[in-house]
């Protein structure tokens, strides 16, 4: 490969052809800012704040010029920082500043910038410099606000390249350019958007963000008539340690009695788990598996966990929903579980005297409990979503001191888990939870390997793998598929008809739940977004290889209690009343 | 949906955009196209045209807001479009923009409320010998005067 | 079709139309010359006989039988021949920027003739569309293009119809299409209607729209030349650029030379504007002088004193009444960071007020920001609002100095031409009239009686 020789800020520094000054620079441990690059994602150089003087060519953003033999950059020059100063007092003349309330008060890339490079609010002190009208668009997952929103793109970006959907744009032009569905006014519930809200991941500030579920959580934890439950997902104990400064891939066994603690201090009436519904989803939808293969399908069986997939598929893909497993999502099915057995039953608790909050790394949950299948006589099955994020927010917000609380484990059963359960959170989790359960159930015994390497990793959008079942003498043809870009390729795929799948896992995200759209924010110039998935994952299968008693669902005692008690067995009559849902075809969203 | 459109229309439009969108260029084509039929590009049309094209309705939507000559309103009966470039400007085109903006109770870029008028804001008609100019119903009325104009207005 | 039929269809139609061709309609013989106006208003536009009887295509017979590619970019280089869409690029130079590899590879007229005041391609297009045509299969011959696409702004119906008529006449009779005058080389053209936006006359925006994209500018490197229209070598020049082509090559670089003077060769088309007693369009040798050009429009309306050249609106540059003398030539205007422009020039009055004028300019070129880059979309609005408390009399002198602070961002911080280009608006209207600007914000007078009220 060709190699060129360049100097950053008299460095000398070799690259090879095609590497951008900014990746030339970042190799040397330049820290050039950058508000709208998001590497082999979005480089259109439009925030000017990586510009760079280079010899010859005045000031040039870096983020898109390639590096070229002989170069000379300075990147921290008088004339560049007087730029992006300037450039910076502009942005700040559109900004709405309210950041003592900003759900990134700590993760704001633009306030960062501002401390930084010292940067006056100039235009501020002056009516006539009035911004533009502030436009609060809010849907059930994700809420936008003009008044935050630096013009970057990069959400764009990510849903057309990455998610696919493609359902944010600029609209208008010149100080009127906004980014939105449409122009119309329409929000993300009224077009073909799938919620996962990795729009918000990517954003600098807060102008894209969850839709708030604090205030009304706050509300209910106050009111004496709620008994206020909360589980929180697999996938979140991977990540609850960054907002408290914990490395990146943190076990879980460090945070997970903490965040039980917190839970606790900030007055939720029952900690539970959702780990343990996990494990009810691998009873349900392995056993709605082996039926399908018993009776003739139809086949691909399809996961129904990920809200962002399901969105998808309705809206997409309507044609594949007799394919959509019909059990719930793990929350959901907690939700219902608690409210209409556990809490009668064990807590001597009314279904609607029940308040149920989730706890998820993902925004499009936030959707999920608002589908109006989900509920009983009137109940909705969960109550509030909180992500990752907000969880946090609200533990500083407490002035709960996260790092040094003491380590809390609830003991009612709906907190008791397996391993399987854990590594939900992760790309292929489900599928190896569910492998080790429905190998058993159909061979009748022990799987010789429970880690299932095939299906782990997140390099590959889709990966595959064939399970053979000597005794019953079945080849069982496996895949797991994650992101939209992957499910697109996927369903072309499936369309084409050549390869014969039996059981395909389908996340919204890229890397799974613990890639979600309500995960901390990772700073792209720390790190890409993968190889954090990967880490959070690594987190993950550690805890369910060194921190559990059982690492199969069906061998875990309150699950075979809850069928004995409650549900009889996996597909009973009462397990899909409760445990099970119906689907839609939503092809007519706007797309 | 807040517009009706006779189903043979969307038919013939919808053959017609389907030549476009095997033309890599045709994109455009179909917008323009929809402005004409239409006139105007709302999103149930924003939609048809995605589907074709097979792009998102936010990437059409930023398309049609982009450029003067695509509205996603139906524009009004009768198109007025006054040119507030710079030779016009310079000879009080604006003073004509307000004259035409009070008779036809519109708002510039807007369709009056009673959707006889929409009034457009024209950026250089290219006439700039004889100037000002005033685009009435598409015919090009030069050396336009607010007495002039008054009176145009009244023919309609 | 072959030269010996082209030849006949000269002598048929020159035997045919008598002395039609002898008419002249320069009211100045002295200083108004025709090279690019070679034919407008002279031959019917809808008649591609007349176009031939003109020598027209006879330069396209010549490039593709007796000359390779390189030559005809070699010709075009030597006659110093610049681009007339406003930047002034030399245009052999750009063209030989394509690479030479086969492959797909486009050529784009420019026909958003979006700058206010500018006609010249309107004209060129109504009048004359086989010269832009003729110039365009040239170009493609020496780029290696087989494809042209006409990028016409959409205020141009007339131009469209015409045009279309011109493309269809050159394929029937073998002048574009497959195998034209019976050589290998194939050209197509197509015209591309925009749809109202002026950052579309900005090379990278004008791509991106015929994409099936908003007209957002991109930013370069990479260069058209190597990534451009769908991601091929992409070649771009405006109407009047082009439209010369076919002369050059007949006539040879000297021949072009000879009209204009060093470093600003050959001849522009002006349509002068404003405050004067004779608006026109003329073609003038480039080096003429601003004073030159005003008589050319009939000296000032009603004796009115001189004060401004404004060219390229709404980009505009200014150059106020002491610099009367100067020859328009691109180095001399580049100098002080003045544009040549497309064409268009509005002469102003000293009834005009220069703040005012300015405010509507940048204003006006906020609305027309794509919108993508932080200095063109906020800084313009910013600029705006600063004139605008500068027209009001709330303006003090700290304003004046974030209106000069911020064009120099503009000019050095924005991603394409647009927004370098609202830079040196602020520029060159603060450089040639601060006094005005200093006597809005320290006396509140306006000298025009604009401001104020």
């Amino acid at each position: 490969m060709n190699k060129i020789k360049l100097t950053i800020n008299n460095q000398e520094v070799e690259v090879s052809k095609g590497t951008t000054i900014l990746e030339a620079a970042r190799s040397l441990d330049i820290k050039v800012p950058t508000l709208c690059y998001l590497k082999g994602i979005s480089d259109i150089g439009a925030c000017r704040m990586c510009v760079a003087e280079i010899e010859g060519m005045g000031l040039k953003a870096t983020c898109n010029l390639e590096a070229n033999e002989g170069m000379k950059v300075q990147t921290e020059s008088e004339e560049v920082v007087k730029s992006r100063i300037r450039t910076l007092e502009l942005l700040a003349s559109t900004h709405t500043f309210e950041c003592w309330t900003c759900p990134r008060e700590e993760s704001c890339y633009f306030y960062d910038y501002l401390q930084f490079y010292n940067v006056e609010n100039t235009y501020h002190d002056d009516h006539k410099f009035m911004s533009n009208t502030r436009i609060i668009n809010e849907s059930t997952a994700i809420t936008l606000d003009s008044g935050k929103c630096v013009q970057c793109g990069a959400c764009t970006q990510v849903c057309a390249k990455i998610q696919t959907p493609a359902t944010l744009d600029f609209n208008n032009r010149g100080i009127d350019t906004i980014i939105a569905p449409t122009s119309c006014g329409e929000t993300l519930d009224d077009i073909a958007c799938i919620s996962c809200g990795q729009c918000s991941k990517v954003c600098p500030t807060a102008a894209i963000i969850e839709t708030n579920h604090i205030k009304r959580v706050e509300a209910a934890i106050k009111d004496p008539n709620k008994f206020v439950v909360v589980q929180m997902a697999p996938a979140v104990r991977a990540a609850i340690g960054e907002p408290f400064e914990y490395p990146i891939g943190t076990p879980v066994r460090e945070v997970e009695g903490k965040m039980y603690r917190a839970l606790k201090e900030l007055g939720f009436d029952l900690v539970t788990d959702t780990n343990y519904a996990a494990d009810l989803t691998i009873m349900e939808e392995g056993t709605e598996f082996i039926d399908r293969v018993k009776n003739g399908g139809p086949l691909p069986l399809f996961t129904s966990c990920s809200p962002g997939w399901l969105r998808y598929i309705e809206q997409y893909r309507p044609e594949y929903l007799p394919n959509l497993s019909s059990a719930k999502s793990p929350h959901m099915m907690q939700g219902a579980f608690m409210k209409n057995f556990y809490a009668p039953d064990e807590l001597n608790k009314d279904a609607s005297e029940v308040y149920m909050v989730s706890i998820m790394p993902c925004t499009a949950k936030k959707y999920e409990i608002a589908r109006p299948e989900m509920e009983q006589d009137g109940i909705r099955d969960v109550d509030a979503v909180l992500t990752t994020r907000e969880l946090a927010r609200m533990i500083k917000q407490h002035g709960i001191n996260f790092r040094h609380l003491e380590d809390y484990k609830p003991e009612n059963e709906l907190a008791q888990y397996t391993g399987a359960g854990t590594i939900f959170g992760a790309s292929g989790g489900v599928m190896e939870a569910a492998v080790r359960t429905v190998y058993e159930i159909l061979e009748g015994e022990p799987l010789p390997n429970l880690d299932i390497h095939a299906v782990r990793g997140v390099e590959e959008n889709i990966k595959e793998a064939t399970l053979k079942l000597p005794k019953t003498g079945l080849e069982v043809n496996v895949a797991i598929v994650h992101g939209g870009q992957g499910i697109k390729k996927m369903f072309e795929i499936l369309d084409k008809g050549e390869k014969e799948y039996h059981f395909i896992e389908f996340m919204g995200c890229p890397g799974g739940c613990v890639n979600g759209g309500g995960q901390p924010i990772v700073r792209e110039e720390f790190m890409q977004g993968l190889d954090v998935a990967e880490l959070r994952a690594q987190a993950l299968y550690q805890s369910d290889k060194e921190d559990v008693e059982f690492r199969k669902s069906h061998m875990s005692p309150v699950i075979q209690r809850a069928y004995e008690k409650y549900l009889e067995k996996p597909g009973s009559h009462a397990a899909h009343k409760y445990l099970h849902t119906t689907y839609t075809d939503q092809s007519h969203k706007l797309k | 949906m807040k517009n009706k459109f006779l189903p043979e229309q969307l038919a013939e439009f919808e053959k017609s955009i389907a030549e476009n969108a095997k033309d890599q260029a045709g994109l455009l084509k179909s917008i323009h196209l929809a402005q004409k039929v239409f006139g105007g590009v709302p999103v149930e049309i924003q939609r048809v045209i995605g589907k074709h094209h097979d792009a998102s309705i936010s990437k059409i939507s930023g398309i049609v807001t982009f450029y003067d000559y695509f509205t996603s309103d139906i524009q009004g009966k009768n198109i007025i479009e006054v040119c507030v470039g710079t030779t016009c400007y310079v000879q009080e085109a604006n003073d004509i923009l307000k004259k035409v903006c009070e008779i036809t109770k519109c708002e510039p870029n807007s369709t009056s409320r009673n959707k006889e008028f929409s009034v457009v804001i024209g950026r250089c008609l290219g006439k700039c010998e004889l100037a000002p100019n005033v685009i009435i119903n598409h015919k090009t009325h030069n050396k336009v005067t607010i007495d002039k104009v008054t009176e145009l207005l009244k023919g309609i | 079709m072959d030269i010996k039929l082209l030849k006949k269809i000269k002598d048929d139609t020159l035997k045919r139309v008598g002395n039609k061709f002898d008419k002249d309609y320069r009211t100045n013989k002295e200083k108004e010359v025709r090279i690019v106006l070679k034919n407008s208003y002279v031959i019917d536009k809808d008649s591609i006989d007349e176009y031939i009887a003109r020598d027209g295509y006879f330069a396209l017979n010549k490039a593709i039988t007796e000359m390779k590619p390189e030559e005809v970019t070699e010709v075009v280089k030597d006659s110093g021949l610049k681009g007339r869409s406003g930047g002034g690029f030399p245009t052999g130079l750009k063209w030989g920027f394509i690479p030479k590899e086969k492959g797909q590879k486009y050529i784009i007229c420019n026909a958003d003739e979006g700058e206010s005041a500018a006609t010249i391609d309107g004209v060129l297009m109504r009048q004359d569309p086989h010269s832009v045509l003729e110039g365009m299969a040239l170009a493609g011959y020496a780029i290696g293009a087989s494809k042209g696409y006409i990028y016409l702004r959409y205020e141009y119906p007339v131009c469209l119809e015409v045009l279309n008529k011109a493309i269809e006449d050159a394929k029937e009779k073998g002048l574009l299409g497959k195998k034209i005058l019976g050589t290998d080389f194939d050209f197509e053209v197509e015209v591309f209607r925009g749809a109202g936006a002026y950052v579309c006359g900005e090379e990278s925006a004008i791509i991106n729209s015929i994409e099936g994209n908003r007209g957002n500018s991109k930013s370069k490197p990479p260069f058209p030349a190597v990534k451009g229209l769908f991601s091929k070598p992409t070649l771009i020049n405006n109407v009047e650029t082009l439209s010369v082509v076919p002369q050059i090559i007949l006539n040879g670089a000297d021949w072009y030379k000879s009209t204009g003077i060093p470093g600003s060769e050959g001849s522009k088309v002006f349509t002068l504007t404003g405050h004067l007693n004779s608006p026109k369009t003329v073609e003038v040798p480039l080096g003429i002088t601003i004073r030159e050009l005003i008589e050319l429009g009939g000296g000032m309306r009603d004796n009115r004193k001189f004060k401004a050249f404004v060219t390229g609106s709404p980009n505009v540059t200014m150059l106020g009444s002491e610099d009367i003398d100067l020859p328009v030539a691109f180095p001399e205007f580049k100098e002080r960071q003045v544009m040549v422009g497309s064409g268009g020039v509005v002469i102003l009055d000293d009834k005009t007020c220069m703040v005012d004028f300015t405010h509507f300019n940048v204003d006006l070129l906020n609305i027309e920001s794509c919108g993508r880059c932080t200095p063109c979309r906020v800084g313009t609005k910013r600029a705006a609002q600063l004139l605008e408390k500068i027209k009001e009399g709330s303006a003090s002198l700290k304003d004046l100095d974030k209106l000069i602070e911020l064009a120099e961002h503009l000019r050095t911080a924005s991603l394409c031409g647009l927004g370098q280009a609202v830079g040196m608006t602020m520029h060159t209207a603060m450089n040639s009239f601060k006094d005005e600007f200093l006597a809005h914000i320290n006396e509140h007078e306006c000298a025009a009686g604009k401001c104020f009220k």
